[in-house]
């Protein structure tokens, strides 16, 4: 058990490194600095893992570790050559450390341990510190449990045994995906739903040598610990140590999220995707750096891998927000629109061939029937407000909080990540208004999940929002009177 | 048993106080010959105390005719057990409509012991109210139960006075939920005094964000009353005190139900750790699973290496097939529908599945010849078909 826990922690930290590779090479501005290069490391390294088996599987290439080699091998490899050209992988410019052309890498392993994200210039005090610091507690105890689970829970949820796990158990005990026609194909059982996961999972298996169908869970585990620092390290851009590890909690302390952190679930990693394709793309409106629209078309990519709603509801909803935003960005910023096509690429690229594989035998994204369900708003009520404990006071809190501060629905970079989150839940409103999946609402095993995927990104749009509204710095104009 | 809270002690204290005589249904020997108890391999009532030892789910019926519901709404039972995952569930009859709701149900405690678990039946939602009119019958089911429960005492009751009405409310909100295939969907929150404990939190969230709003308005006529004076930092300040609160009363109301919750999470985690982890009896039992995860390592071992397909007969009214094609994978159970597919059988807590003088039997019907290969327990073994 001791031996099969740090392989598969091994397995889960190996493509971190390919991940962080990923993130230097393109982000050769080093923007994305510590812990949000470290938490987005793993996102992106085991979502561009998936999508490398699953074209050595589509080519008929057998799993093995061999077979899987040059994947972190280009990792490595590319960390190297970023050294060796004096481009500092870690998110810190050679020049400011001092480094020279040639000298190695020393300064940058440095700076993987120092170099640090950026930070709201909001200055934090005593009383603040006191209460980031316990909310930091309380986030660690919400970490604890679910990766207690992860050791002492079997196998249990009903779409975790039918499907995400059965699915990877097949894959890796077939080392690939099988011939079209057989038992093994795409992982068997419900051969539309995307992969992303259940490969990952078989990577697991195949670096430990063995499955386990209990420790296999640490990746949603991963998933979840990555959610929360990539949620943190991007809101303490905007907002007080405070507020940033406040809402953080709130995000860690969702209760359907417990289980969902070692449940063998897609919706989590599905939710992760979506918040990270939203900061990216939120960065680039921010900075104007494309290298940014590059990591988002990468994390679009795993997230259409991860469930069909990503490909139905939330792409759309990604693309949508990327139009705001260009209509409301100046000129400088349209003019670098015209490499475009790199991040179209970029996403064609990683997704395209489950796109064709789908295409190709006929896959269903899911759907239903469409037709108009207005008692569906009753039952969505009772969801929201007093029959669902699954996300605490959540959305109650959310309309009192937005209330609050109407003006704030002026600025941008309030908008640039509450806009997604609209058209991502106005979505996921219409499938259950206007299709026959209404019928679900009643038996409450999608609807639930489905708001938990958008959840963190509303959470998000709530720190922000705060932070905004409790900046000190605009506390200090407006007593200007500017 | 769980212990919900320290204040419990002064719960006990109060409950014997004040606790007044039973109504309603209640065991004794008169009633016990009503009831109707399915799934279970041994059924026995001896000195006012039923002892029931369940195959799968084992389920009491009670009738109860008359029941109005508005008076008597509180089902209390006292029962010991040695399951530490045990499930107890409870379901009703109310104008001819089968009746449940996620939070009738609630983990009981292994300890061995008798315990009083009390359910206050009454919970409602705005609009919907299920335990309403009379009662017809009130159903027990232990869900996933293959062992042994004791009762010494279970009635519908009228809690009379102030303290027994808190007290029996103070515990429904710590019983912790119980761990069901649907949690992973669905997080049925508490309830106080027949509310959710979320849709208490959202009313008090409303009606203080109401009350700053009143305030706001109360100050801005007041100020505009007055002379026209520049605007201030001063009043800047002042909003952002207002709106700085309204967001602190939501992050304690938040962290209140996340209090209750990290308690039900502390819950499940223990109960896991003591009934699937470090079991006392060396049999591993999950949730509605009861002992499954052992009978598939068990049907593992079991079978051999040629044995890629066999039948798997489960629990009647249960569907274990998903679990045991992933758990056993890749070895692949089929159901049985007639002889052929293969001459492997996996039988797990199905009393229409038996072995007897060389014969396999399905619901009566003798189907194959052969020999039993392995028993896991009474209702439970390996059968292996031999040519005729």
């Amino acid at each position: 058990m001791f031996l099969d826990a740090a392989l598969m922690f091994v397995a889960l930290l190996l493509p971190s490194v390919t991940g962080f590779a990923i993130i230097a090479a393109t982000d050769k501005k080093g923007l994305i600095r510590g812990l949000e290069r470290a938490a987005l490391s793993f996102g992106i390294g085991a979502g561009c893992l998936s999508f490398y088996i699953f074209l050595l599987g589509v080519v008929g290439i057998t799993y093995s570790f061999a077979a899987l080699l040059p994947y972190f091998a280009a990792g490595f490899f590319i960390i190297a050559a970023l050294m060796k050209k004096q481009f500092l992988p870690f998110g810190t410019p050679a020049s400011a450390l001092g480094g020279r052309r040639g000298s190695g890498g020393q300064e940058g392993l440095k700076a993987l341990f120092t170099g640090r994200a950026e930070t709201s210039p909001e200055k934090t005090n005593s009383v603040e510190k006191i209460l980031g610091v316990i909310f930091l507690a309380l986030i660690a105890v919400k970490l604890f449990l679910p990766l207690l689970n992860v050791f002492i829970w079997p196998p249990y949820f009903d779409d975790a045994v039918t499907t995400w796990d059965f699915k990877a158990k097949v894959i890796f005990t077939a080392s690939g995906l099988g011939a079209s026609g057989s038992e093994e194909f795409l992982g068997g059982g419900l051969l539309n739903y995307p992969l992303g996961t259940p490969l990952f999972k078989a990577w697991m298996g195949i670096f430990a040598g063995t499955w386990n169908a209990s420790l296999v869970h640490l990746y949603d585990f991963a998933i979840f610990a990555s959610m929360a620092a990539v949620f943190y390290a991007f809101l303490r851009r905007h907002a007080s140590f405070a507020i940033a590890a406040a809402f953080t909690y709130v995000l860690a302390s969702i209760p359907l999220m417990s289980f969902h952190a070692h449940g063998g679930y897609a919706d989590m990693a599905a939710g992760y995707y979506l918040l990270t394709s939203v900061l990216l793309l939120a960065r680039w409106f921010q900075t104007g750096e494309n290298s940014f629209l590059y990591l988002t078309a990468i994390t679009s990519a795993a997230m259409t891998f991860t469930k069909n709603e990503g490909l139905v509801l939330y792409a759309p909803a990604i693309v949508l927000t990327f139009l705001f935003l260009i209509a409301k960005a100046g000129a400088p910023l349209r003019g670098k629109i015209k490499r475009i096509a790199v991040p179209c690429a970029v996403f064609l690229a990683l997704a395209g061939p489950w796109l064709a594989v789908k295409a190709l035998y006929g896959l269903s994204v899911g759907g239903g029937k469409l037709g108009i369900h207005g008692e569906a708003f009753t039952e969505l009520a009772a969801v929201f407000f007093w029959e669902e404990g699954a996300f605490n006071i959540l959305w109650v809190g959310a309309i009192l909080i937005l209330s609050a501060n109407i003006r704030l629905f002026k600025d941008m970079t309030f908008l640039s990540h509450f806009v997604p989150f609209a058209l991502t839940f106005l979505a996921t409103l219409a499938v259950f208004v206007f299709t026959s999946n209404y019928e679900w609402l009643y038996l409450r095993t999608t609807i639930n999940r489905s708001f938990l995927i958008i959840s963190p990104l509303l959470v998000f749009s709530l720190g922000i929002f705060t932070g905004l509204t409790f900046s000190k710095e605009k506390f200090k104009k407006s007593k200007r009177g500017e | 048993m769980l212990k919900p809270a320290y204040a419990f002690f002064l719960a006990f204290f109060l409950h014997a106080l004040f606790f007044q005589g039973t109504a309603g249904a209640a065991l004794r020997g008169e009633f016990v010959s009503t009831w109707q108890i399915k799934n279970f391999s041994f059924a026995e009532f001896k000195d006012k105390r039923l002892t029931v030892k369940g195959l799968l789910d084992p389920e009491i019926t009670i009738p109860t005719p008359n029941l109005n519901a508005a008076d008597y709404y509180v089902m209390e039972m006292s029962a010991k057990t040695t399951n530490p995952m045990g499930l107890m569930r409870v379901m009703w009859k109310a104008g001819g409509r089968t009746r449940f709701y996620p939070i009738a149900q609630l983990p009981l405690s292994g300890d061995g012991e008798f315990n009083t678990y009390s359910i206050d039946l009454r919970a409602r939602y705005p609009g919907i109210k299920l335990w309403n009119g009379e009662i017809s019958t009130v159903s027990v089911t232990f869900s996933g139960f293959g062992d042994t429960v004791e009762i010494e005492d279970l009635a519908i009751k009228k809690p009379v006075g102030i303290a027994e009405k808190a007290i029996t409310a103070w515990r429904n909100f710590f019983w912790p939920e119980a761990i069901t295939p649907l949690s992973i969907n669905s997080v049925s929150p508490p309830f106080l005094f027949a509310f959710s404990y979320v849709f208490i939190l959202n009313i008090i969230a409303v009606t203080a964000a109401l009350a700053a709003l009143a305030a706001h308005l109360w100050k801005k006529r007041k100020k505009d009353s007055l002379p026209v004076e520049p605007r201030t930092g001063n009043d800047a300040s002042r909003h952002e005190k207002r709106v700085s609160a309204i967001f602190i009363v939501l992050l304690l109301l938040w962290a209140a139900y996340d209090l209750r919750y990290t308690y039900d999470q502390a819950i499940s985690t223990n109960a896991v750790y003591e009934s699937y982890v470090r079991t006392k009896d060396e049999r591993r039992r999950f949730s509605n699973m009861d002992d499954f995860y052992d009978f598939a390592e068990f049907a593992r071992a079991q079978l051999k290496g040629e044995d890629k397909i066999f039948y798997f007969h489960g629990p009647a009214g249960r569907n274990f097939f998903a679990h045991m094609k992933y758990l056993l994978y890749p070895l692949k159970p089929v159901t049985f529908e007639k002889p052929g597919a293969t001459k492997v059988h996996a039988v797990y807590k199905n009393p229409n599945v038996t072995f007897d003088n060389g014969m396999l039997y399905v619901d009566g019907n003798p189907v194959a010849k052969g020999k039993e290969t392995a028993r896991y327990d009474d209702y439970s073994f390996i059968f292996r078909e031999e040519n005729l």
